[in-house]
């Protein structure tokens, strides 16, 4: 899973509080990610790639990509799974 | 609240609350209309909107500003060439998009591609299942029928559809026709039993509202059917919590807290949206109005039965912080059903 992403059309979000709110528009149903996952979100929303993404986080924190790629491969697979984000 | 505790829609309104974040913003794109509603709260059906890249810099705005909820209105919003362009783009920056439309130019195109679009809701006016009824009040001969079309081409869509049935003494023994319609299609749906002097204080079409009597049928049925249109946020300290997380921009750039309170907070034109919720001495003196500052509303017995509008008593009894006389008339009238069972 490291090829481009693209926004599921049934998206809706924002950053709110300084959280990213995600709202399903099939369901309503509306899901939150926490302080590092919505900085994970702001920072791949620009880009949709996962290892473009992943070394801009790397040089932020100032980590090794190793260091942070095993959390954000499973915010991804959990954004794919939840029909958030599909490969494309 | 934060924004840790989000588990649904309502939750983030009261996070907007809290944090005094415009989550909804409406956005009026025209007055122009089709339909010519004898109830209608606009004077004049003339003003065609802002251009498009304006509106897309306005956009642009509310997203910095933590807008999530952009609701379109009109006049018709559809008499625009470039509403779904505006909806595209609206959508394209994650905003959830309602429209309020008359519904009567939405054909199977404009209905599939807006269900391509996926906006949030699409909501409506029907004033009587009885043509002659439904045509009166919107001035257009064959009005039901166009409606009854556009939202036949929206279920078939699968877009979520809300019924609105405002009661005039005109349809107000049709409407429960129209509750067992949207019932049937499952479209959400509710009745109001106020209906607004214009904007530019006409009040020519108060005439339109209903007796004392038949108000109590309607306000039992108001209540049964829960007429709540968005997710309120309670805070018994404040007589209006929408306005700490809302605007309205009208069709000629004008920034209002709402569409019934018609006190202006600035303009597109000499402000940022920013600037304007942010710095806003009249946005500020009105959000600090508490209930305390009410001094006709603590002494009224029908408080507990009442659901006043500042903008309301602004517009109709010149005083936002008096007593609304409509809703203490809808009050008299719950109270009278709570506690005496009705006068009919």
């Amino acid at each position: 899973m490291e090829n481009n992403y693209c926004l599921s059309k049934h998206i809706s979000w924002q950053m709110i509080d300084d959280s990213i709110v995600i709202i399903d528009e099939r369901t309503e149903k509306v899901k939150i990610l926490n302080e590092s996952a919505s900085d994970f979100w702001i920072t791949f929303i620009k880009i949709f790639n996962f290892n473009e993404a992943l070394l801009a986080l790397s040089q932020k924190y100032s980590v090794t990509r190793n260091e942070i790629e095993e959390d954000f491969h499973q915010l991804l697979y959990m954004l794919v799974s939840n029909q958030v984000l599909y490969e494309c | 609240m934060n924004a840790n505790n989000i588990n649904s829609i309502t939750d983030i309104y009261n996070c907007a609350y809290t944090n005094k974040i415009p989550i909804s913003v409406t956005l009026e794109l025209n007055t122009t209309c089709n339909f010519r509603c004898k109830h209608c709260y606009i004077p004049k059906h003339i003003e065609k909107g802002l251009e498009f890249e304006k509106i897309q810099m306005i956009f642009q705005e509310l997203r910095n500003l933590g807008t999530l909820n952009i609701t379109l209105t009109g006049g018709e919003v559809f008499l625009r060439d470039d509403i779904l362009s505006i909806i595209e783009y609206a959508r394209s920056l994650g905003f959830r998009v309602f429209i309020l439309s008359n519904g009567s130019l939405i054909n199977e195109e404009t209905a599939k591609e807006l269900s391509n679009l996926y906006i949030s809701e699409f909501s409506t006016t029907i004033f009587s299942m009885d043509k002659s009824i439904n045509d009166e009040i919107t001035g257009k001969k064959g009005s039901l029928n166009e409606i009854l079309l556009g939202l036949e081409n929206l279920k078939k869509n699968n877009i979520r559809v809300f019924v609105k049935c405002p009661i005039t003494n005109i349809n107000v023994d049709t409407y429960r026709d129209v509750e067992k319609y949207a019932k049937d299609n499952k479209f959400r749906f509710m009745i109001s039993p106020v209906i607004f002097s214009k904007i530019d204080g006409d009040s020519s079409n108060l005439s339109l509202r209903i007796d004392s009597i038949k108000l109590q049928q309607i306000i039992e049925d108001y209540d049964r059917l829960n007429c709540k249109n968005v997710p309120i946020v309670k805070d018994d300290n404040v007589p209006c919590t929408a306005i700490h997380y809302s605007m309205f921009i009208n069709s000629k750039g004008e920034v209002y807290p709402c569409n019934s309170l018609l006190s202006k907070i600035g303009t597109i034109y000499e402000s940022s949206l920013a600037e304007i919720w942010n710095n806003s001495s009249e946005l500020h003196y009105l959000q600090s109005i508490q209930n305390k500052n009410l001094p006709e509303c603590k002494k009224c017995g029908y408080k507990k039965y009442c659901e006043r509008c500042p903008g309301l008593a602004l517009l109709e009894d010149n005083n936002i912080l008096g007593c609304s006389s409509i809703a203490r008339q809808n009050a008299v009238a719950r109270f009278e059903i709570l506690t005496k069972g009705g006068k009919s």
